[in-house]
């Protein structure tokens, strides 16, 4: 049976480094997600029910527990594109899914702000979930 | 008093509780960072301040311990009203030289293109700061 613990600051086992619940509650990462977009296919995940490949650097994430209300804070970030031209830039572009339920990355080529697939892909969402 | 050494899911992962503490965002907003900059959501956010474009200030309501805190974001264009649809946020540190303090950071949002890159305002801005807390 699962158990509920309700405490109000959280401190590690020497008795130091406390947070407040509020942090705990309201900092944790709700998404997460590490992928190769080529393939394209997970690496690994938390709150991840499919990833989509939409086109070439265009994904979507379908979330297994829907966010509360599609104001999260999201990031984005790239290890590097699988074509000539360093893949940092990512977010996404005006127009794409940013709902309770899925969020739509997108990730382009520096060098010539062309769409591009990244080798290794990550996004992240903290807020409250539903 | 109890202390737990870890935090376990009910059959599922564990978690160190140094991870609990000190993994968890301490700060975070989402925000429109055109016209008239309002949060949209957000922990830890006192304040917002437009110091031109594509240039804000954060404020946290709790200080942070000292002012060598992470912080990171991603930001998307209001509109195709530029040729690129790249918005990113970096920490301000060079133009204008504002190093991050235990209260409050300077963060820019760009857009670039292959060519060039500016300031711009931003419809959706996402910052946020692992650290510890004063």
């Amino acid at each position: 049976m699962a158990s509920e613990l309700r405490v109000n600051t959280l401190k590690d086992a020497a008795g130091a480094n406390s947070v407040a619940m509020e942090y705990v509650a309201g900092g944790s990462t709700k998404f997460w997600v590490s992928f190769d977009g080529v393939t394209p296919s997970t690496s690994d995940s938390l709150n991840q029910s499919t990833l989509t490949d939409n086109g070439t650097g265009d994904f979507t994430h379908t979330f297994t527990s829907a966010f509360g209300a599609a104001t999260y804070g999201f990031q984005l970030s790239i290890r590097d594109g699988n074509t000539a031209g360093r893949g940092r830039f990512c977010t996404p572009q005006n127009g794409s899914t940013y709902s309770t339920t899925a969020f739509q990355s997108e990730f382009q080529n520096d060098t010539s702000s062309t769409m591009q697939d990244p080798d290794d892909g990550s996004v992240w969402a903290v807020g409250d979930l539903a | 008093m109890s202390k737990a050494a870890e935090l376990a899911e009910f059959g599922g992962g564990i978690s160190d509780g140094a991870n609990a503490v000190s993994g968890v965002a301490k700060a975070w907003v989402n925000f429109d960072g055109t016209g008239t900059i309002a949060a949209r959501d957000s922990l830890n956010n006192a304040s917002l301040t437009d110091n031109g474009t594509g240039d804000y200030s954060v404020g946290y309501t709790n200080s942070f311990a000292n002012d060598d805190y992470c912080g990171g974001g991603s930001a998307s264009i209001a509109d195709n009203s530029v040729d690129a649809n790249a918005g990113i946020v970096a920490p301000s540190r060079h133009s204008p030289n504002v190093a991050f303090t235990t209260s409050s950071s300077r963060v820019i949002t760009v857009v670039q293109t292959s060519t060039s890159s500016q300031y711009f305002d931003e419809a959706i801005v996402c910052w946020d700061i692992k650290g510890d807390l004063a």
